[in-house]
């Protein structure tokens, strides 16, 4: 049959620069593949961790792709705040025998920044997770959830959400109880998500929320949990999975050939970046009952629109180094002192090498930065004979170390013990103009009149 | 001054804003880095004019391509890489640094370790994918071993290359084709997380508004994000890295120097007479002890020159200088030994290789012979060879030693044409010389690196060569790896210095000296921590055994180490028994302690409930005449105070004299048995308990025999010896068949440093040597290492034609006996 082309947009997508253990794909090969099935976005949604943001982004600049900033939340209700992973298990041998069970989910949740204050929450609940919620995984609870929710667009995600799990378990009125809280939470940036997956519980759950959509009217997307970049890959997933837990071929087809069916390593074979024409090709041999024509092709252009929304969003980039009051100043006396102290020669090459530093490190604003590590290094000769009980301090600290060792204004400042000029050591290599530093930008976007 | 500097200035002077002359400056710098005057000067004579000033630039509008600029604001940038300086600091100092004095200084919430991500690199791959494939992994484990993952620079090493690199591999990969695809995709998949060693992130405000942060599983918060020498994701987002880094060495210099200060009475360590710190006259980089050791190779237990490799290389190549240590220390990588460069320079060194150096390049080049051997000195052939400038000189060194073509290909064009005059050389020998640059830049190491280790090496070189005992007290001090120890322990046996066994009353906390030797310390018992070692120490001298517990306790580590290794005599199995007698009855003594104890407190609180005062101040007692009454008869407070302290000194003096503590001699029953585990320990081989408290056994039973010289395998290495001497405990013998049906021995065997290698003799020479050649028998003989693998010896034989230089047997040397001693 011959299909409408909607467009479409993934939005639900690992690497596995950031979901360790699962995703196969790198932020790169997705790039560089993305115009083949017709991306215009870049969005990685990795598991309770936005690791791979800065290589997303370095890797849209290089493909000319918008970047979406999410993350795949573990949500659970129950969570407490803690500050320890051991408080948290403390936490769960208080609670009686269901409510263990209930504690031990770690239900899923999708989350897409839709602007800059959303990405700084998403940041914020990511580090929440980690140092206070975690138990087993990085989790967050509702009140979470409701704190930072601002700039947020949430999706019910995939059959091990919050909603499958009660709908699984609890039945179709209870599941509905939580599609109602989400929406109350969330409003009008919940949406619903639905896959075309060969794993069982995919097709109810993809009905259940079909119904949702039909009940509440809410906004509905197709997505396919990218995991790798093309089919093939679903069998070198399979291997990293295996060899990540030991286990070889062998042990697993063993297990199969016993029955066991629910195997971490073998992971729904779908996992692929798939174009539009492998999504209608899914849809036409085995949802066609399950997803109404209509809905399908809703759900495809509304990735669209949901990437629209989300666009735009950046990253704050300027620098955050601690600016010590008048540095470039300051860095200019300790030179002049340190020039005096180590007894250097006013020679041309001197001073001209130390004037060549001093103008690139306060052109690319480091100042403060060398007066930090000057503080530090004064500090552990300072505290090294309290600490030991013997010594002077200068044997706190070794000569140098890498390119370092190249600065003359480093010598001066007592930073380094070891004079640049003397052993032919060049500037250039530890900062250079080309490359180090505030670059200022010189070509322009903007037309000419 | 250019045009654009030009025109620049006369319309920064027409307009009347000579103050802002410092940001054109800085403008104009920035045009320069980026070669970007050609640009400017187009949209100028082009007469170009942009709606509004896009990046905010002086230049833009005094060119008159815009009618806007905003002084006060910054003109618009990117963030390029950040300065990275790297600082060693002793341990301690570095924890403090990072967990203390930054989080004091610039706020817990702006400060954060940096977290890190392991990626799988070649040999994990491949060997992962063996293992999931449910092979054997032996054949290709014999390949990686020989392989390195990292480059020069510390980056992973590509499949391509290591295809290319390794042949052995590539035949594997060529034979599993299924295992090398699946194992080449895996490569670079993140696999683990870590923490950043030495990294920290200090930032202006909190970093958790900025970066998502995790916490491991040792409550050590980090970023998610990292930043090294794979990843720069923290500078995306403005973030500055700070190296607070550690190398044991740094402590090793400090402790030695502060024990020859000690002993020896100086105030000083190679310091001018002005200067406040040790090691300011750099005299000690090119002393002539130290030169002369180095060209010995005698380099063992010295930072960076320890290897045996390196050494070896160091003789062979000879030190007289400096320069030579820190050529070696960049040569001695495996880039540079594959691609023949460390040879090229060797040979050229000791005059086997002619060469010649250019005039020009004379001061760059000179001093490692042509070679180019480091980072600034392609920088340097570049810019004064090439004319390319020096700005543009770093990144093209990236570039070429990155093969990006399409980056390099016009300074190529530009170092030939240049060259051609800078040089006076031929077209095709400056094309030569740019093709040494092309191949020998990935290997180039960088210079400042191998200086700044290098002196640290030469600090350390001197301490040995003229405060040996210290030198090795404070290596031993700092050191933690037990293979180590004993190997700086025969090093220093070669220099003279005898390290002695642990000692009850002359070993130290750590390797002290003590009347001009070391003793082994009791904090580098494994088992005895810091704090008990101190405890030991405390109580020197013992008298003996039954002295020992009494004074220090029954804690039972430290007690059976001190007996498993002999400090109380070579009883240890009774030693042992006793001990754990006296640790019962030590708790008995201790609850009767207890009791002795609480009487003395009741008698207290009686005195004072009489008159309020202490035994102490019984000469204030006869101010108490006051009578009372007790069992109806008056008696003075001062009688009864009396009375008490009567029967309490009776109390004390009972106490004393009743021992209740064991004495060795007829002490325990004869029916009483040890712990099966203690028991074996205490009776077997004195070499058991040495491995087990030492780590090692302390002599290796070779060393024993009266005939030991020292011959090991490594020396033999080291000597880089055609043939020569080694002696070893034979382990195993082996009939075998060569391919040609020729009969010969393979003798696998262990020298005094329990390394192992193989031998292969003749039967010929077997047969003559038989008598000898038993297994666990010690023996002494000559052997040429085969140019294969390394250990794997040839017996020395005398080819066919030269048969009849053969001694008769009894004055054949070639295989010795030596005596063993029990």
């Amino acid at each position: 049959m011959k299909h409408e082309v909607c467009g479409f947009e993934h939005l639900h997508r690992h690497t596995h620069n950031g979901s360790l253990l699962d995703g196969f794909g790198s932020v790169e090969e997705y790039a560089s593949y993305s115009k083949d099935v017709n991306q215009k976005y870049l969005c990685i949604t990795d598991h309770g961790v936005m690791g791979a943001v800065p290589e997303q982004i370095r890797q849209c600049d290089e493909h000319n792709l918008f970047p979406l900033l999410g993350i795949e939340l573990y949500v659970n209700p129950l969570q407490p705040f803690t500050n320890s992973r051991k408080e948290s298990t403390e936490f769960r041998s208080q609670l009686d025998d269901s409510k263990k069970k209930l504690f031990d989910k770690s239900h899923h949740l999708l989350a897409i920044a839709y602007n800059n204050q959303g990405c700084q929450n998403l940041v914020q609940m990511s580090s929440w997770a980690w140092i206070h919620g975690y138990y087993r995984k990085p989790r967050v609870n509702h009140e979470i959830l409701m704190k930072y929710k601002e700039g947020i667009t949430f999706s019910s995600c995939c059959a091990i959400s919050e909603i499958a799990y009660t709908f699984f378990n609890y039945g179709e009125d209870a599941a509905y109880d939580i599609v109602e809280k989400y929406m109350a939470m969330f409003g009008e940036h919940f949406i619903l998500e639905i896959m075309m997956l060969d794993f069982k519980l995919q097709k109810p759950y993809d009905q259940f929320i079909i119904k949702c959509h039909q009940k509440y009217g809410l906004k509905i997307i197709l997505s396919q949990d990218v995991h790798y970049l093309k089919k093939e890959h679903s069998k070198n997933q399979r291997l990293m999975l295996m060899g990540q837990n030991n286990r070889t071929i062998q042990q697993i087809e063993s297990l199969i050939a016993s029955g066991e069916t629910d195997l971490f390593e073998l992971q729904d074979e779908n996992l692929w970046m798939k174009s539009e024409d492998e999504l209608n090709e899914k849809w036409e041999k085995d949802y066609q009952d399950i997803i109404d024509y209509e809905i399908y092709k809703e759900a495809k252009r509304n990735t669209i629109k949901i990437a629209e929304k989300s666009k735009g969003v950046t990253l704050d980039r300027s620098s955050k180094l601690p600016k010590l009051p008048e540095a470039d100043e300051k860095l200019k006396e300790e030179i002049k002192s340190g020039f005096v102290k180590r007894k250097l020669p006013k020679t041309r090459e001197y001073i001209d090498r130390i004037k060549e530093e001093y103008e690139l490190i306060t052109d690319k604003e480091f100042s403060s930065y060398f007066l930090i590590q000057q503080m530090m290094t004064n500090e552990a000769r300072r505290v090294f004979p309290q600490l030991m009980g013997w010594g002077e301090g200068w044997e706190a600290i070794g000569p140098g170390r890498g390119s370092s060792a190249g600065s003359l204004i480093n010598y001066c400042l007592e930073i380094t013990d070891i004079d640049p000029i003397r052993h032919d050591l060049l500037f250039s290599r530890f900062l250079s103009p080309t490359r180090g530093g505030k670059i200022m930008k010189c070509e322009f976007t903007i037309p000419e009149l | 001054m250019n045009i654009l500097e030009e025109i620049c200035h006369k319309n920064l002077v027409e307009k009347g804003l000579e103050k802002y002359e410092k940001r054109l400056k800085q403008e104009l710098r920035q045009i320069d880095a980026q070669d970007k005057h050609d640009y400017f000067l187009d949209l100028y004579t082009r007469n170009a004019r942009f709606a509004y000033n896009e990046h905010n630039l002086l230049i833009v509008y005094l060119l008159g391509l815009a009618n806007d600029f905003d002084i006060n604001n910054t003109f618009a940038y990117v963030n390029g890489e950040n300065p990275d300086i790297d600082i060693d600091y002793i341990d301690i100092a570095k924890d403090y640094l990072k967990n203390v004095w930054a989080r004091k200084v610039f706020g817990e919430e702006c400060v954060s370790s940096i977290g890190t991500y392991a990626a799988l690199g070649i040999k994990q791959a491949i060997l992962d994918t063996v293992k999931v494939y449910g092979q054997d992994k032996a054949e290709i484990q014999a390949i990686t071993v020989k392989m390195h993952d990292k480059d020069n620079e510390g980056l992973q090493l590509t499949w391509d290359d290591a295809l290319e690199e390794y042949s052995e591999f590539k035949e594997y990969c060529e034979s599993n084709p299924e295992i090398a695809e699946v194992a080449k995709l895996l490569v670079g998949k993140n696999k683990s997380r870590g923490v950043h060693p030495g990294g920290l992130i200090i930032a202006s405000s909190p970093i958790s508004q900025f970066v998502p942060l995790e916490m491991t599983k040792d409550g050590i918060i980090v970023t998610a994000w990292g930043e090294g020498l794979k990843s720069q994701d923290l500078q995306t987002v403005g973030l500055v890295k700070f190296d607070i880094l550690s190398i044991a060495n740094i402590m090793q210099i400090a402790l030695a120097g502060k024990l020859v200060k000690e002993r020896h009475g100086l105030k000083r360590i190679c310091s001018l007479d002005d200067e406040q710190k040790d090691w300011s006259d750099l005299a000690y980089l090119n002393d002539p002890k130290c030169m002369e050791m180095a060209n010995k190779g005698d380099l063992k237990c010295i930072f960076q020159f320890d290897s045996d490799g390196i050494r070896k290389l160091a003789k062979r190549g000879g030190v007289s200088k400096f320069e030579d240590l820190e050529a070696l220390n960049a040569l001695y990588r495996p880039g540079p030994i594959r691609s023949l460069l460390t040879e090229s320079y060797i040979k050229r060194k000791r005059g086997e290789e002619p060469y010649e150096v250019h005039l020009l390049l004379s001061p760059i080049l000179g001093n490692t012979y042509g070679t180019i051997v480091y980072q600034e000195q392609i920088v340097l052939v570049l810019n004064k060879v090439g004319l390319i400038p020096m700005k543009n000189c770093v990144t093209l060194l990236k570039a070429i030693s990155k093969k990006q073509v399409g980056k390099f290909q016009k300074y190529k064009e530009q170092f030939v044409e240049n060259g051609q005059k800078t040089l006076e050389w031929t077209k095709e020998k400056v094309e030569e010389m740019w093709g040494q640059i092309e191949k020998f830049a990935k290997y180039s190491f960088n210079k400042s690196h191998s200086t700044a280790y290098t002196y640290v090496a030469l600090r350390l070189l001197w301490l040995k060569a003229y405060y040996p005992l210290e030198f090795y007290a404070a290596l031993l001090t700092v050191e933690d790896k037990d293979d180590k120890l004993k190997e700086y322990k025969r090093d220093a046996k070669a220099h003279g210095i005898e390290i002695q066994p642990l000692n009850l009353n002359k070993s130290g906390v750590d390797f002290d000296i003590v009347d001009e030797q070391i003793y082994y310390g009791f904090h580098k018992i494994k088992g005895i921590g810091k704090e008990t070692a101190k405890d030991i120490v405390k109580g020197q001298p013992y008298k003996d055994f039954e002295d020992f517990l009494h004074r220090f306790g029954t804690k039972a580590d430290a007690v059976k180490a001190l007996v498993a290794l002999g400090c109380f005599g070579d009883d240890r199995v009774n030693l042992m028994k006793f001990y754990e007698y006296y640790k019962d009855f030590n708790t008995k003594h201790k609850q009767k302690d207890q009791r002795f104890v609480k009487r003395m407190e009741k008698y207290d609180l009686e005195i004072k409930e009489i008159a309020d005062t202490s035994f102490d101040e019984h000469e204030k007692w006869p101010e108490f005449q006051e009578k009372v009454l007790v069992k109806n008869k008056e008696v003075s407070k001062y009688d009864l105070l009396i009375k008490l302290k009567e029967k309490r000194d009776a109390s004390i003096e009972k106490n004393k004299n009743k021992s209740i503590f064991p004495k060795m001699i007829d002490f325990i029953p004869e029916d009483y048995t040890l712990n099966p585990e203690v028991e074996e320990l205490m009776s077997c081989n004195p070499e058991v308990a040495q491995e087990q408290y030492y780590g090692f056994v302390w002599d290796h039973s070779i060393e024993k025999s009266p005939d030991y010289q020292g011959f090991t395998i490594s020396n033999f290495l080291v000597e880089e010896l055609v043939y020569g001497p080694i002696e070893i405990q034979i382990k195993n013998i082996n009939r075998k068949t060569s391919k040609n049906d020729n009969i010969f021995y393979s003798i696998t065997g262990e020298d005094a440093d329990g390394e192992e290698c193989r031998i292969t003799m003749w039967s010929d020479d077997y047969d003559r040597f038989k008598d000898n050649l038993k297994k666990n028998n010690f023996v002494r003989m000559q052997v040429k290492p085969p140019s294969g693998g390394f250990p794997s010896f040839l017996f020395f034989s005398y080819p066919r034609h030269e048969k009849w230089k053969l001694p008769p047997k009894d004055e054949d040397y070639r295989l010795m006996a030596l005596r063993c001693v029990l």
